[in-house]
């Protein structure tokens, strides 16, 4: 008895020491058999023993080189008081041939010290914040058969223009587009070659999301095609593996004659004005009228700018009233422009009246050469 | 005789240009045998064209910086020790020629100001025991600028006094101002000859003398220095409290001798009223004490010389 007691004993502590119990890994759903380049959901599932916060799954999982795995959906719940978390995988194979799944995550334990050093808000502890834990998850198996079409999945195909015919050197607008879901990733762009057609072409849109099919959504792919002979656009062909159909598809557009005509004449791509139109002819003669009319107002306004009545500068020697005080004044200023004024006015020359005309002329021509 | 005074005005004109008034100050105080004071702000030209003027008349010049640190000695000249023959020597300063260019004056100290202004009214310089007669003509033309304050030495009135002229140095027209810039900016400025001799200066200086004033010109002038002193005399009362110290009789004398050399710088015979007032300020403006009330109700004395000319009967 004391023998058995030891044992569970250290049974007991082994488990809860490797926290074995505290949570399980489990496959709930996986493809069986898959094509190559065909994706697949793997649907893993953890249930830990308890609400488990303590508790972080960090799940990334790695490439291999049989299949390519990526995370499809993530979902976090409590069930019966335990939490659940579950993932969807995306199983894509590479190659034929029986793969096994073989995918590791970490489990990691957020430990009582940490808990500890951040509930007190120690800032000077290592950061060991975790107890960390590789989990292998749960073996699959699938069986992965050859594809040759390459693509795989359920989709469409259709070619757009937006003309049938166009002028020469006008170009026509060619839209490929291929939707659905699948391995739209692997789309191999198309190329276009059409003799004596000068082909712009774009970079394919892709606008896809992941699916439990691999991607779901659309790629466009546009060209721009210009000639100034008419062609044919040769069918478009889109071979891929038909998950609903189980069988190879090879969809194909129809074929398409663009005609192209004469190109336009230099001169008819300007407007002319119809003025044999009489309200054209209005507008003209509006204009010109309010061109005539702005520049007789403008010479009209300079005209009566110069005419104004211009307000006298009043000169320190307008005070003076006989030739005597004018000589004064004039000689005080000490200015020699005034030299030859003061010289006729002692002179006797002129009189006061003509000698202030004198200095006015000289006084604007000076401030007019400036 | 006027084509010399023209000749020398040509010949400043290479390197000055415009201050027709500056230059003509200096041409009288040269005419008259007055000393010139040059005031005006840095840059006017007031050095260049004294430099000028002395190039022009080829007669001796010489230039001093006035410095705080400078002494009497340094312009006049000392006495020192010779070793080779044991004993002293004269070494005469810069003071012995004939034009000297007082630059900065108000920057040296009353000792140095009042040695140069002894010089200037005596004509002679004592080194030692030995008196020294200066050459003939003697000119100084010191300049000063008027701005600054801090590190200057205002000259006294009573030795402002001898100077003859105070010019006043305004700025250059806006043509002008436009003429040096390219001047200076092409570096053309020509060379300047010497026009003019000891001898024809003489001689145009005899001229100026035999210039006539009118006795009522001359009464004319005495009734404007009067009014200088004794304004209410003039029906000028208001202008009384202005002045301290009206003008002194050498203002009579310079503006005798002064209206003569514009008389003759302006072509004429005989001096006309025009003649006196157009110098009248030079001659006054250093010459007349303001009182206080004039300082504090910011009174100048151009302002008040025009109060007194307007009052004055013109004859």
């Amino acid at each position: 008895m004391k023998l058995s007691l030891g044992k569970f004993l250290f049974v007991w502590i082994l488990f809860v020491a490797h926290g074995w119990g505290a949570y399980q890994w489990r496959v709930l759903e996986a493809p069986a058999r898959l094509l190559v380049g065909e994706s697949g959901v793997v649907r893993y599932e953890c249930v830990f023993d308890t609400s488990a916060a303590d508790y972080t799954i960090d799940f990334k999982p790695a490439q291999s080189e049989g299949y390519n795995a990526s995370i499809l959906t993530q979902r976090d719940q409590i069930k019966e008081g335990k939490r659940v978390q579950t993932y969807d995988v995306l199983i894509t194979p590479k190659q034929a041939g029986k793969i096994d799944v073989k995918l590791e995550a970490l489990l990691r334990h957020t430990t009582f010290a940490s808990i500890e050093n951040a509930t007190i808000g120690r800032d000077n502890v290592k950061k060991y914040d975790f107890d960390d834990e590789k989990v292998m998850l749960p073996l699959v198996k699938i069986d992965v058969n050859e594809n040759t079409a390459g693509l795989i999945g359920n989709l469409t195909l259709e070619v757009r223009t937006d003309a049938k015919a166009v002028r020469a050197h006008e170009p026509l607008h060619l839209s490929i587009i291929v939707q659905g879901s699948g391995n739209l990733d692997r789309l191999i762009p198309y190329e276009l070659n059409i003799s004596g057609v000068k082909v712009f072409s774009q970079p394919p849109q892709k606008s896809f999301t992941a699916s439990k099919d691999g991607f779901e959504g659309e790629v466009i792919q546009e060209f721009a095609l210009v000639s100034r002979e008419s062609y044919t656009i040769e069918p478009f062909s889109l071979r891929y593996f038909d998950t609903d159909k189980k069988r190879i598809v090879t969809l194909k557009s129809k074929s398409l004659y663009v005609e192209v005509g004469e190109g336009y004449e230099p001169s008819s791509l300007l407007d002319t004005p119809e003025l044999s139109d009489w309200s054209t002819l209005a507008r003209y003669s509006l204009y010109a009228a309010l061109l005539i009319a702005g520049v007789v107002l403008g010479e009209g306004a300079r005209r009566l700018w110069r005419l104004r009545p211009r307000r006298k500068v009043k000169q320190f020697w307008d005070e003076a009233k006989s030739p005597k005080e004018l000589v004064m004044l004039l000689s005080l200023s000490g200015d020699k422009r005034y030299d030859e004024v003061i010289r006729i006015l002692e002179s006797g020359e002129v009189g006061i009246g003509d000698a202030k005309k004198r200095l006015n002329i000289l006084i604007n021509c000076q401030a007019e050469s400036k | 005789m006027i084509s010399t005074i023209n000749a020398i005005r040509t010949e400043i004109a290479k390197v000055v240009v415009g201050q027709e008034k500056m230059i003509d100050g200096l041409l009288i105080g040269l005419l008259c045998e007055g000393h010139v004071l040059i005031e005006g702000i840095p840059g006017l030209a007031k050095t260049t064209t004294v430099k000028a003027l002395s190039q022009t008349l080829g007669l001796g010049f010489k230039r001093v910086q006035f410095t705080p640190d400078l002494l009497p000695s340094d312009i006049l000249g000392a006495e020192v020790y010779d070793p080779q023959n044991n004993g002293f020597k004269i070494k005469k300063g810069p003071i012995f020629t004939n034009l000297l260019l007082a630059d900065e004056i108000n920057r040296a100290p009353a000792k140095v100001q009042s040695a140069l202004l002894e010089v200037m009214q005596e004509h002679q310089v004592t080194l030692g025991d030995e008196s020294f007669k200066l050459a003939r003509p003697f000119l100084v033309m010191a300049t000063q600028n008027p701005i600054e304050n801090e590190g200057v030495y205002p000259l006294p009135e009573a030795q402002l006094d001898r100077f003859m002229l105070k010019l006043r140095v305004g700025y250059n027209t806006t043509e002008e101002e436009l003429s040096i810039a390219r001047r200076i900016a092409s570096a053309t400025s020509e060379k300047i000859h010497a026009v003019v001799d000891a001898g024809e200066l003489e001689k145009l200086k005899e001229r100026v003398k035999s210039i006539h004033i009118d006795e009522e010109v001359e009464r004319y002038m005495i009734a404007l220095v009067q009014a200088t002193r004794n304004p209410e005399l003039f029906g000028l009362s208001e202008i009384k409290k202005y002045i301290q110290f009206g003008a002194s009789p050498r203002v009579s004398i310079d503006l005798f001798k002064a209206c003569r050399a514009v008389a003759f710088l302006r072509g004429k015979e005989f001096v006309t009223p025009s003649d006196i007032m157009s110098i009248l300020k030079d001659i006054m403006r250093h010459r007349i004490v303001l009182s206080y009330e004039a300082e504090a109700e910011n009174i100048d004395v151009d302002m008040l010389i025009e109060q007194i000319v307007k009052a004055v009967p013109i004859p």
